[in-house]
This record gives C-alpha cells, sequence and structure tokens, in this order.
C-alpha cells in the first residue's frame, strides 16, 4: 500500500499473533488501515476477525507481533488508544433500563465528554443514524436494525478517529441491512476511517475500499475487491451443472488442463475461461452452463474449497 | 498468576451508570430493602420484645437494631454485587461496552464494589435512622455507625464480586445465600447473643465477618469503645483489601481473554 511519509497508518499489524491456550485464534497476520479507508475483514466464523478486532479494541492481549494504533501499541497506552475509538460490538449491549437519550449521555461520560457537550453531540450523532424521532423511546420498543443503528451512534459520541464494526449486519433483515450500508457509506462520504468484519460478501463489496480474505487465522489474499476478483477468479464464472455421479471426474478433468475449478454445491464453477472453453473439453451448446459476474463468494471458494457461510 | 492494572477514578463512571439505572427503577428495589429489616426491627421488637424484657442491659428492639443495621448492609451489597453484577457482566454486557471506551476492567470491577457498598452502607444508613427516631440509640457515638456501614459493605461488596467472577451462571447467586449470608446472619448475634451459643459454636461464631460488624454497630450505638472494636475493624479493613484485589484479578481473567 502506499506509504504516505508523516502520515502514519492508522492500524498497523505485524506478525500479529493471538492464542487462546492451545488454539491458534490469529497467526500471524500483517495489514494495515489508512486515513480516510474502509477496510474489511471478510471470512466465515472462526476465521480469528473478531479475535483481531478485540485486539485493535485493547480489549484482547495482543499474544505476539506488533499491533499500533495510531502509532502507539495496543499493549501499552490502551486508555489513550480506545479514547479515540468508536466500538460498536456483534452483541448488542445497549442498557436497556435506560431510554435512547440516556444510554448515549451515560455513554458520553466513560469518555469525559461535559454535559451540554454530550447533549448536543447526542442529538447529532442521532440525526447521522437517522433517529432523532427515537429519541427519548424505551430500548425495547427498538427494531433490530434501530438498536444496531444505535449502538453505531453511541460508538460516534467521542467522535473516534477509527471506527471499528464487528458484524454490523449480522442478524438483521435485508431492509434493515441496507439502512445500516446507507448510513455507513454517509460516514465514509465525511472522511471516516473504519475497519469492519463481515462474512458477507455483498456488505464487504458494498462497504471496503480494502479487504483481507481471512479463514483459519490467516489473511489469504488481502487487495481491492475489484483486484481480489481479478487476480483470483477473473471477471466471469461459468457455472457447469452436470450429473452429481459424473462431478468429481468432471473437475478432476478439468484441473488436468490446467482450468480453475471449485465445487460450487449442485454446479462447478469454471474461473477465468475467457473463451477456453472448448480447451477444456466443453462443448458450449451442449453442455448445461450459466455465465455471471464473478463475486467474493468465488475468491473465497477457489483459495479454500469452502463457501463463506459453512 | 493474576494480571491487573491499576485502577483509575474513572471507576466512578461505573458507579454513576449503576446510580442512574437504580434511580430509574428505585421504587421497586430499593424500598423492598428498606423495608424488610425496618419491619423486622418493629415487628420483633413488639413481639419477641414482649417476651426477652432485657437482653444484657437493654431491651431487645434496642439489642436487635444495631445487628439488623449490619445485616441488611450485608445483605443488599451481596445482592447488588450477586445478581446485580452477574446481570450486568454475562447477561447483559454492560462491562463489554464500558471497556471499550478509557474505562477499563479494574475499574468497572471498582466501581461495581463501590456501588454495592454504597447501596449497602445507605440502607444500614437508613435503618439506623428509623432506630434513631424511635429513641434506640443511646450515644452521640452512633454517628460512628455510618462510616462501620461503608466499611460492613465495601468488605462485602468486595466478598460477592468474587465470588460472582467464579460463578457460571446466575443460578449459583442463590446458593451463596443461603449457604454462607443466612446462616451468617443468623449466627453472628443479632437476633441473640453470641455467648448463648455453646462454647465451639461461639468461637466459630467470632470467626464471622459480620459478627465483627454487629460487634463495632451495637458498642458504638451504646456509647462504650471495646477492644472487640479495634480487632474487628482491622480485620474487616484487612480482609476487604484482600477481596478487592482477588476480585480485580479474577474478574481480568474472566473477561480480557
Amino acid at each position: 500500500m502506499l506509504a504516505c511519509i508523516g502520515m502514519p497508518s492508522i492500524i498497523q499489524a505485524e506478525r500479529l499473533v493471538k492464542r487462546y491456550g492451545d488454539f491458534t485464534a490469529v497467526d500471524g497476520i500483517d495489514f494495515s488501515v489508512e486515513p480516510q479507508e474502509c477496510f474489511g475483514l471478510l471470512g466465515p466464523n472462526g476465521a480469528g476477525k473478531s479475535s483481531t478486532i478485540r485486539m485493535i479494541s485493547c480489549v484482547s492481549p495482543v499474544t505476539s507481533g506488533r499491533l499500533l494504533v495510531e502509532g502507539r501499541d495496543v499493549m501499552r497506552e490502551p486508555r489513550v488508544i480506545k479514547a479515540t475509538l468508536g466500538v460498536v460490538p456483534q452483541e448488542e449491549n445497549l442498557d436497556d433500563d435506560l431510554d435512547v437519550l440516556k444510554n448515549l449521555l451515560i455513554y458520553s461520560r466513560y469518555f469525559d465528554i461535559p454535559k451540554d457537550e454530550a447533549r448536543r453531540r447526542a442529538d447529532e450523532v442521532l440525526g447521522i443514524m437517522e433517529l432523532t424521532e427515537k429519541r427519548d423511546a424505551a430500548i425495547d420498543t427498538l427494531s433490530g436494525g434501530m438498536k444496531r443503528r444505535l449502538l453505531i451512534a453511541r460508538a460516534l459520541i467521542n467522535r473516534p478517529r477509527l471506527l471499528i464494526l464487528d458484524e454490523p449486519t449480522t442478524g438483521l433483515d435485508p431492509h434493515a441491512r441496507h439502512l445500516v450500508w446507507q448510513r455507513l457509506h454517509q460516514l465514509k462520504l465525511q472522511g471516516a476511517t473504519m475497519a469492519l468484519t463481515t462474512h458477507y460478501m455483498e456488505e464487504a463489496a458494498n462497504l471496503c475500499d480494502r479487504l483481507a480474505i481471512m479463514d483459519k487465522g490467516r489473511i489469504l489474499a488481502a487487495g481491492t475487491p475489484q483486484q481480489l476478483i481479478e487476480r483470483h477468479v477473473g471477471r466471469e464464472v461459468v457455472e457447469l451443472r452436470v450429473a452429481p455421479w459424473e462431478k468429481d471426474g468432471a473437475m478432476a478433468a478439468i484441473r488436468g488442463k490446467a482450468g480453475k475449478v471449485a465445487d460450487g454445491g449442485d454446479s462447478i464453477l469454471l474461473f477465468d475461461t475467457d473463451g477456453h472453453l472448448p480447451e477444456l473439453g466443453i462443448d458450449e451448446a451442449k453442455a448445461n452452463i450459466i455465465k455471471r459476474r464473478a463475486n467474493l463468494e468465488d475468491v473465497f471458494l477457489l483459495l479454500t474449497g469452502r463457501g463463506l457461510e459453512s | 498468576m493474576l494480571v491487573m492494572q491499576r485502577p483509575s477514578n474513572r471507576c466512578w463512571r461505573t458507579w454513576q451508570r449503576n446510580r442512574d439505572v437504580f434511580f430509574k427503577q428505585w421504587k421497586t428495589n430499593g424500598v423492598a430493602f428498606f423495608v424488610e429489616p425496618v419491619l423486622l426491627y418493629i415487628v420483633m421488637g413488639m413481639g419477641l420484645g414482649r417476651v426477652v424484657t432485657e437482653i444484657e442491659g437493654s431491651s431487645y428492639r434496642e439489642f436487635i437494631g444495631p445487628g439488623l443495621v449490619a445485616g441488611y448492609v450485608m445483605q443488599v451489597a451481596v445482592m447488588e454485587n450477586g445478581w446485580g453484577t452477574y446481570y450486568r457482566m454475562a447477561v447483559r454486557r454492560t462491562f463489554d461496552g464500558m471497556i471499550v471506551t478509557p474505562v477499563s476492567i479494574e475499574d468497572v470491577i471498582t466501581g461495581e464494589i463501590l456501588w454495592g457498598a454504597t447501596r449497602g452502607a445507605v440502607t444500614g444508613c437508613l435503618v439506623l435512622l428509623i432506630i434513631a427516631i424511635a429513641g434506640d440509640v443511646n450515644s452521640p457515638m452512633a454517628i460512628l455507625v455510618v462510616p462501620a456501614c461503608v466499611l460492613t459493605g465495601v468488605f462485602f461488596a468486595a466478598l460477592s464480586v468474587t465470588y460472582t467472577s467464579q460463578a457460571p451462571s446466575p443460578d449459583f447467586v442463590a446458593p451463596f445465600f443461603s449457604i454462607v449470608i443466612y446462616p451468617m446472619f443468623f449466627i453472628a448475634g443479632v437476633f441473640f447473643p453470641i455467648s448463648e451459643l455453646p462454647h465451639g459454636m461461639q468461637i466459630f461464631a467470632w470467626c464471622l465477618p459480620l459478627t465483627w460488624s454487629v460487634d463495632i454497630m451495637r458498642h458504638l450505638m451504646e456509647g462504650d469503645v471495646t477492644l472487640t472494636m479495634l480487632w474487628g475493624t482491622i480485620g474487616l479493613a484487612a480482609l476487604s483489601l484482600f477481596f478487592y484485589v482477588l476480585s480485580l484479578g479474577l474478574m481480568r481473567r474472566r473477561l480480557i481473554k
């Protein structure tokens, strides 16, 4: 990535490792997040995304390697770093005994924001998240999507220099998810720096300027969504439908002819074919095929042999 | 090895948060705990007080008053830092929200203990006030019951947080009450003098921290000073410090992974 002199990376991770007892959750990863960038960690459950996010949030000790937030070591200056972060947790942890506004005001106290200023900011962040009408509502009257937006509003109360989102739309219905995406896009336009985890291909493609694809504690590939797709799977995917008993043989045959291929469940996925189908022994006119644009799910499938949701 | 960091004055942020939530719902959970000791004091005084006209030179009501003060500081603090702390820690995950701000886990736990101690001490002081209004306080030294309530509150709050840090589910809070707290309440000299117990039981009773607290409260309200009060104060202070530090380490181990 671009090394901007005098402008330190917001996050810099070098050979970062996280172990829980014998289990290695994060296995020596390197990445950086630059100012005003939305960086995503894409991977299935258990890939080590949340562990990474928790280390950045200074609530999980680094086992080894180096992790800097704005040039500060997370193990040495957690309090200073945490004052500049906005963290949106995966699990909703609002104070359901208090109304929406009071939730924000109490949270602002953790950052030592004076009362009047906190009220101003609370109205501001409720506006950004389109929750102004819910200002005095009780938490249990909010929908799942509203709660998620309130969590984001709460994370913005200290005007963070880095917004961290752990699976920001997991568990939301499509409409609520789109609303959250819309709000996060808005924040991006205003120049926010974000680091998020997700196992939704669509979310990663939609929001992230740059991505790291993670699996089993390692980063398998990194780049812009477009770069990742073009570099690993090409622009187009051919889905070849064959009878289940013919699938393994067909895949082996295609692999033998140096084609990029993955098991797509009820079909065989061929990548990077670009007019080479006849060379792979496939007659386009006779075979049962569908051509479509390649996506990040395909990249993950090709790199790991498994789907993101599995 | 238990690892921990030095807590800061941000612990009061946690205390404030708990206070604000409490005042949203104090009608239900605050009054209940104040009614119980006052009722015990009045009803036991009226009923048993007729039978037991004099006990160690006092009326029965004068005798049980200080014990109820100490006993309810204990119960309220243990309740708050038992179910209350467990709920905030594991059910609502309130702590998770706090520790990603400049508030550290040590601040959170310190604030929790201070809040449990505050609730216990305030309950104790309210009971003291009722006793004073009823005319059962015989010495101006009784004002020192206030700091004694704080000390008792801090000890039982720290003890309770230590226990809660090891509780795998909220169901584990109830046995702590039935096995530790209630037996202590009945043996520690709240309702009858420990000297009435068989010798072995007396020694056991004097090992209970609540006994020390009851002893301190009772002597303060009667207006005399004894050596046992000094030992009790030192004991409660030392054990408070011990369980406070232990709770910090155990909570960090449980929550910071």
